[in-house]
């Protein structure tokens, strides 16, 4: 620690330690007595958390704020390499003062174009489910880690960001889907929609609608997956159920491989289960299991193909052969 | 939450609210430079007061630490100006309203913020958005974004206080209000 005080310029080296106490505090990760140690050594030690501790609430306050801000950028992954860590730093005071006066011009401008340009969203964690009511017309059940913006207007628009979504649109409305495959014009009906790597995969419950500016109109029961705006076709109506159960909690499995079953069992879980043993990825798996409750399905296993399972030490679960 | 003293809940809702007032009085004293310095230093002193509760007009109390502070550091310079000098009586009755400076409404600050998140870098603000706009637990956010615990501490603690600098610039904002304080008296009558 320093031992003069004159000197010392308040500060800015404090405000990242206490910061570092906040987030390992807030982490659970941090000893509290070594904290209230390091807190109590020095009233500047207090002040700085103090402020740290003001910032941190103010940032609580966003949640209440439209998100619109945090849009995703059409090219993230070019924003991360546009922007390295260091020059950032370097040059974050003239980017904060920009930022400021950016901020009072917007403001000058009035709230209502602020209002305007935003998309309201809303969002699911791991192992989480969620409905959500959009004005009278439509209602959405959000999958586990699932993400949506949406915008009123003719046609109402809805951005499937992340994950897997159940759209129920009211008879007389019309939806605009934009998700990272392509753009859905969807009328009133049951929709499902999933997002898989570079695609989005949409299954008509009930009603119709194309792709982009595709000729081909997509009915209830079919299947369409789109990638980079084109759209390839499938119908099986059997797979309706499966394709809903997640609504329910549920992962319906008919034969498929215990590769599949995992990954699609992981995505509600936020301690993974992964093989052990290569050689049991190829057993196929069939049954209904409860998403919630990943217990169960771990003991259908053990039960029923004697795989054990355990912890590992991040938490995760690896299935070995007993 | 858990790890704030009855005393730092005080300081955050009674005193720092107000840091914009306390630092612009120290600049007209003592300059930008200083300013930062002495309302630090204000800050030790109250955050070091024993019975806090006592404090009826919070604002008022730091404003006083910091005038005299202020006044202190003048009076040690080499040079002074001689004109603050003559006005130190009269400007202790010069507090402006606190409306003065409260020139960043709430809903601004919230926008401000919210640049202030954009402009972190990437993955650090990613990881504070995740935490403090989703709500995300932190062992979700490690596990979401496939990194170490401890790394998305490292970035919640960079990203929480390059916020909180940043913060404190923006308090610095309204000095400008500070021009409105009245010419001290004796300055017109000598």
């Amino acid at each position: 620690m320093p031992d003069n005080p004159e000197t010392e310029t308040p500060g800015d080296e404090l405000i990242e330690v206490a910061a570092g106490w906040l987030a390992s505090l807030d982490a659970g990760s941090g000893d509290l007595r070594a904290f209230e140690a390091w807190r109590d050594a020095d009233p500047r030690h207090a002040v700085a958390f103090v402020e740290v501790a003001g910032a941190w609430d103010a940032l609580s306050d966003l949640k209440h704020l439209q998100e619109s801000a945090f849009e995703p950028s059409a090219t993230p992954k070019a924003d991360d390499a546009a922007i390295p860590a260091d020059a950032a730093a370097g040059s974050r005071r003239t980017l904060l003062k920009a930022g400021i006066g950016i901020g009072v011009l917007a403001l000058a401008g009035g709230g209502f174009a602020y209002r305007a340009a935003a998309r309201d969203t809303a969002s699911t964690a791991i192992g989480q489910r969620r409905k959500i009511a959009i004005g009278s017309a439509m209602s959405v059940d959000l999958n586990t880690d699932s993400k949506i913006y949406w915008k009123d207007g003719t046609p109402l628009r809805l951005w499937l960001e992340r994950g897997e979504i159940a759209i129920r649109l009211l008879t007389g409305m019309s939806l605009s889907l934009i998700t990272q495959g392509g753009t859905f014009l969807l009328s009133a009906g049951l929709y499902n929609a999933r997002l898989r790597d570079e695609s989005c995969e949409l299954t008509i419950i009930a009603g119709q609608g194309r792709l982009g500016q595709n000729r081909r109109i997509v009915t209830a029961g079919e299947t369409a997956l789109a990638t980079a705006g084109q759209v390839s076709l499938q119908r099986d109506n059997s797979d309706i159920g499966r394709v809903t159960a997640w609504q329910s909690g549920t992962l319906i499995l008919n034969g498929e491989s215990l590769d599949y079953a995992l990954a699609e069992m992981n995505r509600y879980l936020e301690h993974k289960i992964v093989i052990g043993d290569p050689s049991l990825s190829r057993l196929r798996i069939g049954g209904t299991f409860d998403t919630s409750a990943p217990y169960e399905f771990l003991q259908a296993l053990q039960t029923t193909f004697a795989i054990r399972s355990h912890r590992d030490g991040n938490g995760g679960i690896v299935l070995t052969r007993a | 939450m858990a790890w704030l003293r009855d005393i730092d809940a005080w300081f955050l809702a009674e005193v720092l609210p107000h840091a914009a007032a306390y630092r612009a009085r120290a600049a007209h004293f003592c300059g930008r430079d200083e300013a930062d310095d002495i309302v630090q230093e204000a800050y030790t002193r109250v955050l070091g007061t024993g019975d806090f509760r006592a404090i009826k007009v919070p604002r008022g109390f730091v404003m006083t630490i910091v005038h005299n502070l202020a006044i202190e550091r003048l009076r040690r310079a080499s040079v002074v100006r001689i004109d603050y000098l003559a006005s130190l009586e009269v400007l202790e009755l010069a507090d402006p309203a606190p409306d003065a400076f409260t020139v960043f409404s709430a809903r601004s600050e919230l926008i401000h913020l919210l640049k202030l998140i954009d402009d972190l870098p990437p993955q650090c603000g990613r990881v504070l958005h995740m935490r403090k706009i989703q709500g995300m637990a932190p062992a979700q956010i490690a596990a979401t974004l496939s990194i170490s615990l401890s790394t998305v501490e490292k970035h919640l603690a960079k990203g929480l206080a390059l916020v909180t600098r940043a913060r404190r610039d923006n308090n610095a904002q309204p000095e400008v209000a500070c021009q409105t304080i009245p010419k001290p008296k004796r300055l017109a009558t000598n």
